[in-house]
C-alpha cells in the first residue's frame, strides 16, 4: 500500500515536470541582421487577430474582407489568419506567449500590455531602429504628423509595433449630445447652447407633451450607463469636469477634488430630483434605452452619432433626433472632455513582429504598404471601377450597389465586409472619406456640428505606466474609485447630500489620492517630454 | 537470548508476511473488478491532471507572475498579495457581503428544490407533472448575460413587477438603485433560475426508496403526510446532507458574471463581492498573481467550512461526505 503511494506520488511529480516543460521559453533575444539588397514582399505571413464585427455570418476570416483580398493581389502575401473571437482572445494570446507556436505577427495591445517587456522576454522583435529605412509611408507619416506620432512612438524615437490612425478629427467625434430638434421646433425652443438652457429646455419637454400622447411619459434626458457611472461624467463636461482624470492648468487632476465637480454634479442631482434625468440611467442598457428613443419618449441624450436610430425611423419623417454643438463652458467654448475626441491613435490593436517571423523585413514592408498611397486607398476604398469611382476632384465615391446598398446586410455590415479601416481597427490610416460615407446624412451632420470648432484642452493622452505604478493604481486607487463611484451615484440618486462632497474629498486624501495623482502626473509628464526622435 | 531471538525473526518473517499479503489482497480485489476500476480509470485520470496537477499553479499566488516568464523564472514575493487583499479598506465589507448573499441563498434556495421534488412526487398525474419540471428546468439552460437582461427589464421602474404594484395603488420600489434590495434580487431570481435543475437530484432519489416501506405503513395505517414525514424524508437525508455540505463548501465563493451584469455603483454596499472587486482590480492589468492569491484564500476557507460541516453533520446526523 505504502509503496503503491509513493509510485503515486511519483507519477504525480514526473507530470507536473512534464507539464511544466511546456511553458518555459527557448527564444533568444537579439537585434535583427539586415538584408542585403532589394526587401521583397513574403510570400506567406501569418497574423494573430481578434475576431472583429467585420467577420459576420459565416465568414472565416479576414481573407473574405475585400480590401485584404485586393491587398493579396497587389502584394502577392498570403496571409494565414487565427482569428480567435473577442470574448476567447486574452486567453489565447496568453497560451501563444506562453509557449505556443507563434504568428509572424501578433495584432494586440502592446502599448498597455508593454512592447518592451515583450521585447526582452523574446516575444517581439525590436523593428524600431530599421522603421525609417524599411517603413518609410509610416515613417514619412510620423514626422508630417508629430502631435500624433507622440501616441505611438516611444521614448527615444522607438515605435515598436504599428497601429491604426485617425488623422481627421470627425473620425474621433462619433459621440456627443443629440436632441430631438422636432420637439424643439414643435414647443418654439432654441437649440439650447449652455447648462442652463438644457435646463430650461428639459423642463419644457417634461411638462408640454411634445410627443402629443396626451400622456407626460417624456424622458426629458435617458442615458445607458449600463451598471457604469460614465453617464453622470457627459453632463459634467458642461462644468469643465468629469469623474476621473483630466487636465487642468497643465496639471493632472481629479474630477471631485476640484470645486467645479460639485456646482456640476449639484446639476445632475437637479435634474434627476426633478424627474428630468431618466429613473433607470445608471442600469439600462443600450438597448433598452434605444427602444426609448424610437417609442418617442427621449428628448435629449449623450450618444452615438445617430445613424443607426434614424435608419430605424426612416418610417417616419417627422421623427429627428440631430446633434447639436457640444455646450459652452464658463469661458464661452464649446467645450468636451470626451477621451475619445482626442483619441486618434488606435493604440488598442497594434502590430507585433515576433521572434518567429522568418523574414521580419518582409513583413514590415508588407504592414507598411497599407500606410502608402496604393495601400490606403484599398484600405478604405477596395478597387476603382469595382468599389468606387474617382469623380472630378479626385475624390473616390463608391459605386452605387454600395453606397446605397439596399440588401439584406446592414450598412455596417456592409462596410465591414469591403473596408480594412471599418471595424477590423488593423494598422492602416482610416480616410473620412470612406468612413463619412458609411454614415448616414443625420449621422454625417452630427458628426460634422460636433467636431466643428470643440474645445478638447483638458483632454488626456493615452497613457502607459510601469510595473510600479501600476502595482500602486491597483492597490491604492481601486478603493478610491469604489468609493467615488459609489458615493456620486448615491448623491445624484438623492441617497446622500451632494454637500457630503467635502467628506468625500478627506476620506480620498486618506486613502492616497495623493499617491495616485502623483502616478498620473510623472505618466503625463513622461509623455510630453519623451524623446520621440524627430 | 536465543528464544526471544528466534521470537524476533518470527516477528520479521510475520510482518513481512502480512506485508505482501496485503499488498496480494490489493492486487486480488483489483483484478477480481477489473472491469469496474477500468471504468473508474478514466475518473481518476481527469482529476490528477484538471484538478490536482494545475494545483501546483498555486504558486503564482507568491509570486509576480509574468506569463512570458512562467513559473519557473517569475518573481517570488511571499505573501504579498495575501497582505495586499487582507489590508484592503474594503476586505470587510466584500466578505460581509459575499458571505450574507451566499447565506441567505442557501437559507431559501436549498430547501426549496427539495421541497419542489416532493411536491412533484405527490403529482400522479403525469402531463402535468413533465409540463412543471419542463418549465422549471427552463431557465437553468438561459445564459446569465440573457437572464440578467431579462431580470433588469423585470425590476425596473417600469418594469413588469413596478407595473404591478403601482397599477395596485403602491410606490415603484428602485429594486437594484436601493442597496438593500440587491440580495433579494439576487439570490430571488437565482431560485428561479436554479429551482427545477436542483430538484432533480431529489427526483431520482426518490425513485430509489423502497415501495414497500410505503404499502407497509399504509397498511399500518399512516397518511401521506405521515407517509412523506417518516420514509420519504429519512430516504432523502443522506443526499439532503451531502449536498448542504457541498454548498456550505462554497459559500464563500461567488461567481462575478451575475452580480457584474446586475449591479452598478449605488449599490456597491451589498453588491460589490470579491469576485467583482477583484474583476475591476484586474482591468488595470492581467493580475494573475493577485487573483491567484485571492482564490488560493477562498479555497482555504473553503475547505475549512467542508471539514466543519461535515463533521458537524457525522455528529448530528451520522452520514457525512466522507
Amino acid at each position: 500500500m505504502k509503496k503503491a503511494k509513493k509510485g503515486i506520488a511519483l507519477l504525480l511529480a514526473a507530470l507536473m515536470l512534464v507539464s511544466f516543460a511546456g511553458c518555459g521559453n527557448g527564444a533568444i533575444e537579439g537585434s535583427l541582421t539586415e538584408p542585403e539588397g532589394e526587401v521583397a514582399f513574403p510570400a506567406e505571413l501569418s497574423i494573430f487577430a481578434a475576431k472583429g464585427a467585420s467577420l459576420f455570418g459565416d465568414m472565416v476570416d479576414y481573407n473574405e474582407v475585400t480590401s485584404f483580398k485586393l491587398l493579396e493581389e497587389a502584394t502577392g502575401t498570403h496571409i494565414n489568419w487565427t482569428v480567435p473571437p473577442g470574448s476567447g482572445f486574452n486567453e489565447k494570446f496568453n497560451l501563444l506567449v506562453a509557449g505556443g507556436e507563434l504568428t509572424d505577427i501578433i495584432i494586440n495591445d502592446w502599448y498597455s500590455l508593454g512592447a518592451q517587456q515583450y521585447i526582452e522576454d523574446g516575444i517581439l522583435v525590436d523593428i524600431s531602429p530599421y522603421v525609417p529605412k524599411y517603413m518609410p509611408n509610416l515613417w514619412k507619416f510620423s514626422k508630417e504628423n508629430p502631435d500624433l506620432a507622440r501616441g505611438y512612438i516611444l521614448d527615444g524615437g522607438k515605435i515598436y509595433t504599428p497601429c491604426m490612425i485617425r488623422k481627421d478629427q470627425r473620425l474621433n467625434v462619433y459621440f456627443g449630445p443629440v436632441i430631438r430638434t422636432d420637439w424643439l421646433e414643435k414647443l418654439n425652443l432654441e437649440v439650447p447652447e449652455t447648462a442652463d438652457d438644457l435646463y430650461k429646455v428639459l423642463q419644457a419637454f417634461k411638462t408640454q407633451d411634445p410627443n402629443g400622447n396626451g400622456k407626460a411619459d417624456e424622458i426629458p434626458i435617458s442615458q445607458a450607463g449600463a451598471g457604469q457611472i460614465g453617464a453622470i461624467s457627459y453632463l459634467l463636461h458642461m462644468f469643465n469636469t468629469t469623474n476621473g482624470f483630466y487636465l487642468k492648468d497643465g496639471k493632472v487632476t481629479y474630477g471631485v477634488l476640484e470645486p467645479e465637480f460639485k456646482t456640476g454634479l449639484e446639476y445632475v442631482a437637479k435634474l434627476y430630483k426633478e424627474g428630468l434625468l431618466d429613473v433607470d440611467f445608471l442600469l439600462q442598457d443600450r438597448t433598452a434605452m434605444l427602444g426609448k428613443i424610437t417609442n418617442n419618449q427621449v428628448g435629449f441624450s449623450f450618444e452615438y452619432q445617430p445613424t443607426q436610430v434614424m435608419t430605424t425611423m426612416k418610417d417616419d419623417p417627422t421623427f429627428k433626433f440631430e446633434g447639436i454643438p457640444n455646450f459652452k463652458d464658463s469661458r464661452g467654448k464649446e467645450f468636451s472632455l470626451q477621451p475619445a475626441y482626442t483619441n486618434g491613435v488606435l493604440t488598442g490593436k497594434a502590430a507585433g513582429i515576433t521572434t518567429a517571423c522568418a523574414d521580419p523585413f518582409g513583413a514590415m514592408k508588407w504592414l507598411d504598404f497599407i500606410y502608402g498611397e496604393e495601400g490606403h486607398i484599398i484600405a478604405n476604398f477596395g478597387k476603382e471601377g469595382e468599389q468606387f469611382n474617382y469623380n472630378e476632384e479626385g475624390t473616390p465615391i463608391f459605386v452605387d450597389e454600395i453606397q446605397n446598398y439596399s440588401g439584406d446586410l446592414t450598412r455596417s455590415q456592409v462596410w465591414g465586409k469591403h473596408f480594412l479601416t471599418y471595424n477590423t481597427y488593423f494598422p492602416s490610416i482610416q480616410d473620412w472619406d470612406s468612413y463619412g460615407a458609411y454614415l448616414s446624412e443625420h449621422g454625417r451632420a452630427a458628426v460634422e456640428t460636433w467636431a466643428d470648432g470643440v474645445v478638447t484642452d483638458m483632454n488626456l493622452p493615452t497613457l502607459t505606466f510601469d510595473d510600479v505604478q501600476k502595482e500602486t493604481l491597483k492597490t491604492k486607487y481601486t478603493p478610491i474609485e469604489t468609493y467615488v463611484n459609489e458615493q456620486i451615484s448615491k448623491m445624484v440618486l438623492g441617497q446622500v447630500p451632494v454637500s457630503d462632497l467635502d467628506k468625500l474629498v478627506t476620506q480620498i486624501n486618506n486613502m492616497g489620492m495623493a499617491d495616485v495623482l502623483a502616478v498620473y502626473q510623472a505618466s503625463y509628464d513622461a509623455y510630453t517630454t519623451k524623446d520621440i526622435g524627430f | 537470548m536465543k528464544k526471544s531471538n528466534s521470537v524476533g525473526v518470527a516477528a520479521e518473517i510475520g510482518s513481512n508476511s502480512t506485508g505482501t499479503a496485503k499488498k496480494n489482497k490489493l492486487w486480488i480485489e483489483i483484478k477480481k473488478h477489473k472491469y469496474i476500476y477500468l471504468m473508474f480509470l478514466p475518473i481518476a485520470i481527469y482529476y490528477i491532471v484538471f484538478m490536482y496537477i494545475p494545483m501546483a499553479g498555486n504558486v503564482i499566488a507568491f509570486q509576480d507572475y509574468k506569463i512570458t516568464r512562467g513559473i519557473f523564472a517569475s518573481k517570488f514575493v511571499g505573501f504579498k498579495h495575501f497582505a495586499n487583499f487582507l489590508n484592503d479598506v474594503y476586505f470587510w465589507r466584500l466578505l460581509r457581503n459575499t458571505l450574507s448573499i451566499n447565506v441567505l441563498s442557501l437559507v431559501l434556495s436549498f430547501p426549496m428544490p427539495i421541497i419542489l421534488a416532493l411536491l412533484l412526487n405527490e403529482v400522479r398525474c403525469k402531463p402535468f407533472k413533465k409540463a412543471v419540471q419542463t418549465i422549471t428546468y427552463m431557465p437553468h439552460f438561459i445564459s446569465v448575460v440573457i437572464i440578467c437582461g431579462i431580470i433588469r427589464n423585470f425590476v425596473a421602474t417600469d418594469g413588469l413587477f413596478n407595473s404591478i404594484i403601482t397599477s395596485l395603488g403602491g410606490e415603484a420600489i428602485p429594486f437594484l438603485t436601493e442597496p438593500k434590495y440587491f440580495p433579494w434580487v439576487y439570490v430571488i431570481s437565482g431560485l428561479w433560475q436554479e429551482i427545477g435543475w436542483s430538484s432533480i437530484i431529489y427526483l431520482s432519489a426518490l425513485s430509489g426508496i423502497d415501495q414497500e416501506l410505503y404499502e407497509a405503513a399504509a397498511i399500518d395505517g399512516a397518511n401521506r403526510w405521515k407517509q412523506t414525514i417518516h420514509i420519504t424524508l429519512p430516504g432523502l437525508l443522506p443526499t439532503i446532507s451531502i449536498l448542504l455540505i457541498m454548498k456550505i463548501g462554497s459559500l464563500i465563493s461567488i461567481g462575478y458574471e451575475k452580480i457584474l451584469l446586475l449591479y452598478n455603483p449605488a449599490i456597491y454596499e451589498t453588491a460589490d463581492v470579491i469576485s467583482t472587486y477583484v474583476y475591476r482590480q484586474g482591468i488595470l492589468d492581467a493580475n494573475y498573481s493577485y487573483s491567484g492569491a485571492v482564490s488560493f484564500f477562498n479555497s482555504i476557507i473553503s475547505l475549512i467550512l467542508i471539514f466543519s460541516s461535515n463533521a458537524i453533520s457525522k455528529k448530528v446526523s451520522g452520514s457525512g461526505l466522507f
